[in-house]
C-alpha cells in the first residue's frame, strides 16, 4: 500500500517535472532574444504595419564582435511562425567590433519591407523579426561572433 | 511639357544647336572613365594607373600624396552610413585621378570603375603579384582570395534593378546623421541609416575582398578606387534616370576642408577644398560615364539640331511592336549593299588607324557618324520606364547588363506626361562607337539590323504598360 502510493507520487512527480519542462522550453521559444550568435538567432517582435504599402524595416545595432576567424553578416528576415522572408542583409563595414554609446553613434540599416509584408499578409498583430548570422562564404558561420541588436522599426517612406 | 510656335521652334533649334556645340566643346576637356573589363593588361589606362601607383608607394611618407598618406584621408574622415558617403567619395576619387594624372605623366587618364555586376570577379590586373616580369603595383596579398567573386545576391543585375527603383535620396545615398542641426564639421561621421545601395553592393564588396579592403585603410588596395569609382558611377546614372538628389541645405552646403589635396602649387599640392554643391556635376568635374543621349521634341527640333547635312544611307526598321514591361521587343531591317558597305566603313576605318575599342587610351573618332532615332515615342500611361536599347543581341531581357556590349543606351521619360498634347518625345543615340566594337568583336552586322528595346520598371507602373515606338531609323553620316 505504501509502496503503491510512493509509485503514484513519483509519478506525479515525474509528470510535474515534465510539464515545468515543457512550459520553460516554450517559454524560451517565444521570449524575444537580441543578440545572434553564430546557430541562433537574433529574434524579436513587431507591430505588423497597417498597410504593406511603401514601408521600411529599420535595424539599429547595439553591438557587434566580429569572428577570431572568418566573416559573416546578417540575414534579416520577417515572418510569422509559418515561415520568414528575407528583405536583406548586413556586412558590417568596417569589420571591426563596437558598441553604440550614444546617438551620434548610431549604427542603423532600412530595407525595403513592402515586398515581403504583401507576401506575407498574415493579419496577425505582430510579426517576428529575425537576425540570423550566416558565413559570407556559404559555409558554417564560424564560432566567436556576435550581434546585439538594439531596436527594430518599421518606417513610412520619407 | 512646352508647346511650341514658329518662332519658339526656331529659337530652340538654335538653342539646342548652340548647347550641343558647346557641349561638344566641353566634351573635349572631359575624360570618359571605362570600365576595367573592357581594357586589355596593357590598356594605356592600366599602364598609367600602375605608374601612378608605384609613384605614390615610393614617395616619402610626409608628402601628402604618398600612397599611405591618401589611404589615411580615408581612415580619418570618410563619412559612413549617412548622406555624406556619396559625395564625400565623389570628391576623394576626383582628387585622388587628378594625382594619378601628376605622377603617371598622363593628362588624359580616368580612373576606371569596376562594374562588379557585369563582371563578379577581381578584375585581371590586380590578382597576380607580377605583371611583365615585375611586381605588380596593383596587387595586394592582404585579401581574402586571388580570385574572389562578389555573390549576385548583393550586386547583381536585379539587385541593381531595386536599388535604381528607389526614388528618395535619403534611402538611396543613406540618410541624414541622427539629430542633425547645423553643418558643423563635426556632424560628417555620425550615423544616420544605412540605405540599400550602401549596405548592400558598397559594404558587402568591402567586406567579400576582405584584409586591407574590410577596413577604413581599405584605399591601400588599388581596387578600392575602382570600386568607388563604380560607386560614382551608379549614382550618376540614378541622377540620368530622373532622380533628384536632396535639395536640403544642410547637404548641400556642407563643406570637406582640410581633407584633399590637389597637385598643384610650389609644394606639389595645395588644399582641395569643396562643398556637397561643387560635386554634383560631374562634367563640371571634368569627366563622364557615358556620351549623352539627346530627347528632343519636335521633328522639327529633331532635323534641325542633328542635321550635319544628308545622311549617306537611311534604314528604316520595323514593324515596331509595342514594347511590354520587361520584355524586349525587336525592329529589325535587311540591308542593301549600299547600306552595308556603309557600315563596314566604320571597321575599316578604326582598322586603318591600327586601334581597337579595346586598348585605345580614349574612344577613337570614326569619320562619320552613325545615329539611331526612336522617333514619336509614348510612355508607359502610368508611372515610368528606363528603355534600354540593344543591337543585334541574341536575347536581351530585363536582367541583361548595360555593360554588355550590344547595349546602347537607355532613355526615361522625366518630365513627360502620356497626356501632354505637346508632342511625343524622340530620342537619338550615337551607336557610332558601339557598330565599331560590334564589329571588331566579329558580330555581322553586313545582313541585318536589329534593335531591341526593354522598358524596365521603374517605380509605379504596372506590368500590363507598354512602350510605343512610332518610328525607327538608322542615319549614317
Amino acid at each position: 500500500m505504501r509502496a503503491a502510493a510512493l509509485t503514484i507520487l513519483a509519478g506525479a512527480a515525474c509528470l510535474a517535472a515534465l510539464g515545468l519542462f515543457y512550459l520553460t522550453v516554450s517559454a524560451m521559444a517565444q521570449t524575444p532574444n537580441a543578440v545572434a550568435t553564430p546557430g541562433r538567432a537574433a529574434t524579436l517582435q513587431v507591430a505588423t504595419p497597417a498597410s504593406p504599402a511603401d514601408v521600411f524595416l529599420d535595424v539599429y545595432l547595439k553591438s557587434y564582435r566580429p569572428p577570431p576567424k572568418g566573416a559573416v553578416e546578417a540575414v534579416v528576415s520577417i515572418g510569422t511562425s509559418g515561415g520568414d522572408i528575407e528583405v536583406g542583409r548586413i556586412s558590417i563595414f568596417p569589420a571591426e567590433a563596437f558598441t553604440v554609446t550614444s546617438p551620434r553613434d548610431q549604427r542603423a540599416y532600412r530595407f525595403d519591407a513592402s515586398t515581403a509584408l504583401e507576401k506575407i499578409a498574415s493579419g496577425a498583430a505582430n510579426l517576428t523579426v529575425k537576425v540570423t548570422l550566416v558565413s559570407e562564404d556559404g559555409k558554417t558561420a564560424p564560432p566567436g561572433a556576435e550581434l546585439a541588436v538594439d531596436k527594430i522599426a518599421f518606417s513610412p517612406r520619407p | 511639357m512646352p508647346t511650341f510656335d514658329r518662332r519658339t521652334l526656331l529659337q530652340g533649334g538654335a538653342a539646342l544647336a548652340l548647347s550641343a556645340t558647346a557641349a561638344t566643346e566641353a566634351n573635349a576637356a572631359v575624360v570618359v572613365r571605362r570600365s576595367v573589363s573592357a581594357m586589355s593588361l596593357n590598356d594605356p589606362t592600366l599602364v598609367s594607373y600602375r605608374k601612378a601607383v608605384a609613384a605614390m608607394k615610393a614617395l616619402p611618407a610626409n608628402d601628402p600624396r604618398n600612397w599611405t598618406k591618401q589611404a589615411q584621408i580615408h581612415n580619418n574622415y570618410c563619412p559612413h552610413r549617412n548622406w555624406y558617403f556619396l559625395p564625400w567619395h565623389r570628391a576623394y576619387c576626383v582628387a585622388f585621378e587628378r594625382l594619378c594624372r601628376q605622377l603617371s605623366g598622363d593628362p588624359n587618364f580616368a580612373l576606371p570603375y569596376w562594374d562588379w555586376t557585369a563582371n563578379p570577379q577581381l578584375p585581371a590586373a590586380f590578382a597576380t603579384p607580377t605583371y611583365n616580369n615585375q611586381p605588380n603595383p596593383l596587387y595586394d596579398a592582404n585579401r581574402s582570395s586571388q580570385t574572389v567573386t562578389i555573390p549576385a545576391v548583393y550586386v547583381g543585375q536585379a539587385k541593381m534593378n531595386s536599388i535604381y527603383a528607389e526614388t528618395s535620396f535619403e534611402i538611396f545615398g543613406s540618410s541624414r546623421p541622427n539629430g542633425q542641426n547645423s553643418t558643423n564639421p563635426s556632424w560628417q561621421r555620425v550615423g544616420g541609416v544605412e540605405g540599400p545601395f550602401e549596405s548592400g553592393p558598397h559594404d558587402h564588396v568591402h567586406t567579400t575582398i576582405a584584409g586591407d579592403m574590410q577596413t577604413l585603410m581599405s584605399p591601400l588596395y588599388p581596387i578600392f578606387w575602382l570600386h568607388h569609382c563604380n560607386i560614382d558611377r551608379i549614382w550618376d546614372h540614378w541622377n540620368s534616370l530622373g532622380r533628384s538628389n536632396t535639395s536640403d541645405n544642410l547637404w548641400r552646403t556642407f563643406a570637406f576642408n582640410g581633407q584633399f589635396v590637389d597637385p598643384s602649387g610650389a609644394n606639389g599640392t595645395t588644399p582641395y577644398n569643396t562643398a556637397v554643391s561643387g560635386v554634383l556635376n560631374i562634367v563640371a568635374l571634368g569627366y563622364r560615364y557615358t556620351l549623352p543621349i539627346f530627347q528632343v521634341f519636335t521633328p522639327l527640333l529633331l532635323a534641325k539640331f542633328i542635321n550635319p547635312g544628308d545622311p549617306i544611307e537611311r534604314i528604316k526598321l520595323g514593324p515596331i511592336e509595342a514594347a511590354k514591361i520587361n520584355v524586349a521587343t525587336v525592329a529589325r531591317a535587311e540591308l542593301a549593299p549600299p547600306q552595308t558597305a556603309a557600315l563596314n566603313k566604320f571597321s575599316t576605318a578604326f582598322a586603318r588607324l591600327n586601334i581597337t575599342a579595346a586598348t585605345a587610351a580614349k574612344p577613337a573618332q570614326a569619320p562619320g557618324r552613325v545615329l539611331l532615332f526612336l522617333r514619336d515615342v509614348d510612355p508607359p500611361m502610368s508611372g515610368n520606364a528606363d528603355v534600354r536599347v540593344f543591337i543585334n543581341h541574341p536575347g536581351p531581357t530585363a536582367e541583361t547588363s548595360t555593360q554588355d556590349r550590344h547595349f546602347a543606351g537607355s532613355f526615361t521619360f522625366f518630365g513627360v506626361d502620356h497626356a501632354d498634347h505637346g508632342g511625343k518625345p524622340s530620342y537619338m543615340l550615337d551607336i557610332t562607337q558601339l557598330v565599331n566594337n560590334l564589329q571588331l568583336a566579329g558580330i555581322d552586322l553586313a545582313k541585318e539590323i536589329n534593335v531591341q528595346l526593354v522598358p524596365v520598371p521603374i517605380a509605379g507602373v504596372t506590368a500590363a504598360s507598354e512602350v510605343k515606338v512610332g518610328s525607327m531609323d538608322v542615319a549614317i553620316f
